[in-house]
């Protein structure tokens, strides 16, 4: 055989082993699923639970209130009526809050003091929670910039944990 | 030896008609066989294989623990106009393929306003792979902590979002690695010539899909989402951009799919899309804004540190209990167990009391109150007490102020006290109003 010949058959011999190789690879392929997506888009919850790492109020430029805004899912079955329930916010019971059928009320008082045990800032906010038929609706409000300095400090601090719990 | 060359070149002409065969085996199969294989790769929760399940979690640690997706996004949309623009991509992997809590690491982008990609042109594939897109700031997370220290695509301690970067992912809690390596090509057709003599060449352009492609992708999604704002989820086809490869735990090396006709990757994203501005670093999920940890906190001088803060309750007539004395000819006032409990158990509560002796309430129960019973409100922190209404004596019987720790005693004028001999036992200051 010419040298060429030798040349001619050692190309044919790599690519068949090439191709042999891929042909094996896609023959065995099998259709796969890695893993499984677990999530579920809630639309409702079973009772009011609003928790996140700070809160930041919202001045509208034209009063000196300060508003923090929010909507929430949905809550099945509250009923201020006939029902009874505590209102929490972060390790406070809120025990002056105004229950009614679909709304919650609350005065929140926290007096901030300084490192000599004298009071730097008394704040007021109003916690209002209306359950509505497609959403919930949470807001916040506080008066001056100083007092929603100091709140906003708070929550950044410690978070803000609040919850709407049925008395069983 | 004349008879072995013959064999030696017989083997090695069967050799290669074998490998023809083979090769034309390959050529059919690959080109006219129908079936089809369909790789997926769903890439759910980031969190590590050492964290514990959601049932054994306490509601803190779920809080902290419960969340962790590859990609999650925040967007303040400033629609309401009260703050700034901005927009949010953090993807979530490990830096080892343990999958352990100690090998979490995140690495995040930020724009201020809306985004909208372009294309970048380069001169080589080399050049695409390096590149880093300079309109974004780049943050990584390690430990808990956020920090930026990016200095363009040539020098960074965070680490660089390019076509390179090959994360790390848990997927089916098997270590998987997830690269951006999307590319499409664009045909072109360019004439030249004159009437009979006129070429048509095709010109071919790839096109390198970088990290902007993925963000403005990500956001077009957020904001045609029917949900509108909120807090929610999407499961968006990363396909098109990221190719995911299996850790081969015999050969350490991870693999890639080359032979599945179509490789499918889906992947959570977790958003939170806010109608408002961002006003404050707080907000941005990287607690940094422009690489500033202090943006909007520091800007408006209000000095907002303070030692401690106490929540302030105060107590009317309708929260207490009464007890009728004949000898008194009147009713003393208490505190009962459970409300002393309930704020026992709240230790920064700040507790004042306000007795009015002409309130609608006490008019309404026809209540004259005429003091504060026996351990009336023994043991209960109070900070002041305010009593005011009628000209009268006040009587304190025994221990009814007694480790209270009262600051302050507000009264009106012409209310007398007749204090019971261990009625409290510390000093307050008395006001008279």
């Amino acid at each position: 055989m010419k040298w060429y010949t030798y040349l001619i058959c050692f190309i044919l011999i790599v690519v068949g082993t090439f191709c042999g190789i891929q042909l094996y690879k896609e023959v065995k392929a099998e259709s796969y699923i890695n893993g499984s997506i677990d999530i579920s888009n809630q639309f409702s919850q079973e009772s009011f639970n609003y928790s996140s790492t700070s809160l930041v109020f919202y001045n509208d430029g034209y009063s000196d209130d300060f508003i923090f805004d929010k909507e929430l899912l949905k809550v099945d079955n509250f009923n201020g009526k006939d029902k009874e329930y505590q209102v929490l916010l972060n390790d406070y019971i809120l025990i002056d809050s105004d229950i009614n059928s679909g709304f919650v009320f609350s005065v929140v008082n926290i007096d901030f003091y300084d490192t000599n045990g004298e009071i730097v800032c008394t704040s007021s906010m109003n916690i209002s929670i209306k359950f509505l038929s497609n959403k919930t609706q949470l807001t916040i409000t506080t008066v001056g910039n100083k007092n929603a300095s100091y709140l906003e400090q708070y929550f950044s601090d410690n978070g803000i944990r609040l919850q709407v719990i049925e008395i069983l | 030896m004349k008879t072995l060359k013959v064999i030696g070149n017989c083997c090695l002409v069967f050799l290669a008609v074998i490998s023809v065969c083979v090769s034309l085996a390959f050529g059919y199969y690959h080109f006219f066989n129908k079936d089809t294989t369909i790789g997926v790769n769903n890439v759910n929760d980031q969190l590590a294989v050492d964290i514990k399940k959601k049932d054994e979690m306490t509601e803190e640690e779920i809080d902290e623990f419960e969340q962790r997706w590859f990609m999650e996004v925040n967007y303040f949309s400033n629609s309401k106009n009260n703050g700034v623009q901005i927009q949010e991509l953090k993807y979530n992997y490990f830096t080892g393929y343990d999958l352990t809590e100690n090998q979490y690491r995140s690495t995040g982008m930020q724009f201020m306003g809306d985004f909208t990609t372009y294309t970048t042109y380069v001169n080589s594939e080399d050049e695409a792979n390096r590149k880093v897109l300079d309109e974004f700031y780049y943050y990584d997370t390690t430990l808990g902590a956020n920090y930026s220290g990016y200095k363009g695509q040539y020098g960074s301690v965070s680490t660089t979002l390019n076509r390179d970067q090959q994360f790390i992912i848990k997927i089916d809690d098997k270590p998987y690695s997830i690269q951006l390596t999307g590319q499409y090509d664009t045909i072109s057709y360019e004439t030249s010539g004159w009437w009979i003599f006129k070429s048509t060449k095709k010109i071919t352009t790839r096109t390198y899909f970088d990290y902007g492609d993925v963000f403005d992708c990500v956001f077009s999604s957020v904001e045609s989402c029917d949900k509108g704002f909120g807090d929610y989820y999407l499961v968006i086809d990363l396909s098109q951009y990221f190719t995911i490869r299996e850790y081969d735990i015999e050969s350490q090396k991870f693999k890639a799919d080359d032979v599945s006709d179509i490789i499918k990757n889906y992947a959570v994203v977790k958003i939170h899309y806010n109608e408002n501005g961002l006003v404050n670093s707080n907000q941005s999920i990287f607690g940094s804004v422009m690489c500033n940890p202090n943006y909007g906190i520091t800007d408006d001088n209000t000095d907002t540190i303070y030692w401690q803060e106490r929540m302030v309750y105060t107590l009317n007539e309708d929260d207490f209990t009464y007890r009728y004395s004949e000898i008194y000819d009147g009713y003393f006032v208490s505190l009962n167990m459970a409300t002393k409990k309930l704020f026992t158990d709240m230790p920064r509560a700040k507790v004042n009391i306000n007795i009015d002796l002409k309130s609608q309430y006490l008019l309404d129960n026809e209540i004259n109150i005429v003091g504060i019973d026996y351990n009336g409100f023994e043991n209960f922190e109070i900070d002041t007490l305010k009593i005011t209404g009628n000209i009268q004596t006040f009587y304190m019987l025994d221990k009814a102020l007694y480790n209270t720790q009262l600051q302050t005693l507000k009264y009106s004028n012409g209310i007398t006290f007749d204090f019971a001999e261990n009625s409290i036992n510390n000093e307050y200051v008395e006001v008279v109003l």
